[in-house]
């Protein structure tokens, strides 16, 4: 009722407006913008146009917050919070109104008290997620106030993660993935994402504590017994650096095979298709290390792998390969499943180890691999 | 909620608004207008037109028509806010008073209002043409 009464006293103290425009004059609301888009702007003639069209149609949220935009303009902020105040009453499941209250909170230089809307927004459709996450960060609102407007919907909290994962803000990144992954919200997809941005940011054990938690029933023997992931390739790659990564090339296969494990019920298995004088480096996993005595261990097999260059085992220093790296000798021929194993002295300053299989191309005339190469119970402890 | 408040307190704050008829670009991503009159701008945005010219209507009363397909960018904060055309034109009028720095391509531009065009990197010193009212 008071608002409704602002809207008659500014209408009244204005000066009447006629209602019924003809039809081929703009209407008060495009007048009234462009009263609000000249500069200087007619704040005034703005009010009074968009308080003859809220008198025509009073019900509208969107005349309200019309009206409210001019009064902000105007510098009467209480007045315009009153007609803001009165469009969410009536905004029913409008976004649009919900989004107009947020930017007038933003505009008004109170970013706190757009969040409600904005989360409202946030929680019902995901087609500002982008602009309204990035006012959010540029306003600099934590990422605890955002969670309490958002953090109970699924899809919103994720939206959240990914925009601030993508973006490097790693501090609030990890806020929210924390509470996205304690709500059931999180998925392989978006923790190889968060992982990968940790590990830009150089925060290796943070990356390994959050994986490591976030994994919770599949880890198995991982970490305490094995640092190595997956380490019998039984299932599926996550697509985390803490698992096998695997980039598929058209020169040759590599898929975890069930018909020839060592143990368990898979094995990996590259196959070379004998037409190129390929380089294999397209499979590896990371982990988190610290310095001192390792033992590397794994089991592979060999049939008709051909050319002086086969695949080997390299571990090695990811950031820094000239700092840390060794290799095995390159398997070929045919061989049963055998047993290699390597002890190591990671230095001090390392933080990360690699495993990958590679294959160097070969210098010699016959160089175009052919043959199946196997790898299965891959195992690195510390001693 | 201290540590709330100060990272507020030294946070961006808007100044300006940006509103149009059709999509534009915000720092790379694209908002849908429809609906919604007026989106706030700070200091960083990158902000682009699309399809159809966009208004941006500073805190100090100025403007700005960004036409279609141009980009500009508010490169620092107040006292002295700066609006960098990076591509395509504009046409602007500075409110009496008002400190806003317009630049293109990081070169000043002279006047109070005016045009900048692809092709000339000053203003050329004539008002721009009113806005058609019953486009909007």
């Amino acid at each position: 009722m008071k608002i409704l009464s602002l809207a008659l006293a500014v209408a009244v103290t204005a000066g009447a407006i006629a209602l019924r425009e003809p039809s081929d004059r703009p209407s008060p609301e495009a007048l009234a913008t462009a009263a609000l888009d000249q500069s200087p702007p007619d704040v005034q003639t703005a009010i009074r146009l968009y308080t003859s069209a809220l008198q025509a149609d009073p019900a509208s949220p969107y005349r309200w917050t019309d009206l409210g935009s001019a009064l902000e303009a105007a510098q009467e902020l209480p007045e315009a919070r009153l007609c803001y105040s009165r469009a969410l009453q009536l905004s029913g499941e409008i976004p649009q109104i919900w989004l107009r209250d947020a930017n007038f909170h933003i505009q008004a230089g109170e970013p706190e008290l757009a969040l409600p809307s904005a989360g409202r927004v946030l929680r019902k459709v995901p087609d500002y997620d982008a602009v309204l996450f990035g006012y959010f960060d540029r306003l600099g609102l934590p990422a605890a106030a955002v969670l309490t407007e958002i953090g109970t919907d699924p899809r919103a909290t994720y939206s959240y993660a990914q925009y601030l994962i993508r973006g490097r803000k790693l501090d609030q990144a990890s806020e929210v993935w924390r509470d996205a992954e304690a709500k059931g919200f999180a998925d392989d997809g978006l923790a190889s994402s968060y992982i990968d941005a940790l590990l830009a940011g150089h925060r290796y054990a943070e990356a390994w504590r959050d994986w490591i938690k976030y994994l919770d029933g599949r880890k198995g023997d991982y970490p305490d017994r094995n640092l190595l992931f997956n380490a019998g390739f039984e299932t599926e790659p996550t697509g985390s650096a803490f698992d096998w990564r695997v980039r598929p090339s058209g020169e040759f296969d590599t898929t975890f095979d069930a018909s020839a494990a060592q143990a368990g019920s898979r094995a990996l298995r590259i196959r070379f298709r004998g037409t190129n004088n390929v380089s294999y480096n397209n499979i590896m996993q990371e982990a988190f290390v610290t310095p001192g005595k390792y033992t590397f261990e794994a089991w592979i097999r060999a049939e008709n792998i051909t050319t002086n260059e086969g695949p080997r085992i390299e571990l090695f220093d990811p950031e820094s390969p000239s700092r840390f790296q060794f290799s095995t000798d390159s398997f070929g021929g045919t061989t049963a499943w055998s047993r290699v194993r390597q002890v190591f002295t990671i230095p001090a300053g390392e933080s990360l180890l690699a495993v990958r299989v590679v294959r160097h191309a070969s210098q010699k005339i016959d160089s175009k691999i052919n043959g199946t190469f196997w790898m299965d119970s891959v195992r690195l402890v510390r001693d | 909620m201290a540590v709330a408040a100060s990272v507020i307190a030294f946070a961006g704050q808007p100044i300006a608004t940006v509103s149009g008829s059709s999509s534009f670009e915000l720092d790379g991503s694209l908002v849908n207008t429809a609906g919604v009159n007026a989106w706030p701008l700070m200091p960083g945005d990158r902000v682009g037109a699309r399809d159809s010219s966009i208004v941006i209507a500073m805190k100090d009363g100025s403007r700005i028509t960004l036409a279609a397909n141009s980009q500009l960018r508010f490169a620092s904060a107040a006292p002295q806010p700066t609006a960098d055309l990076i591509s395509g034109s504009m046409q602007f009028t500075l409110a009496a008073g008002s400190n806003l720095r317009l630049l293109r391509g990081g070169s000043p531009v002279d006047g109070r209002s005016g045009q900048v065009s692809p092709m000339a990197r000053t203003a050329l010193l004539k008002p721009p043409p009113p806005t058609p009212v019953s486009a909007r």
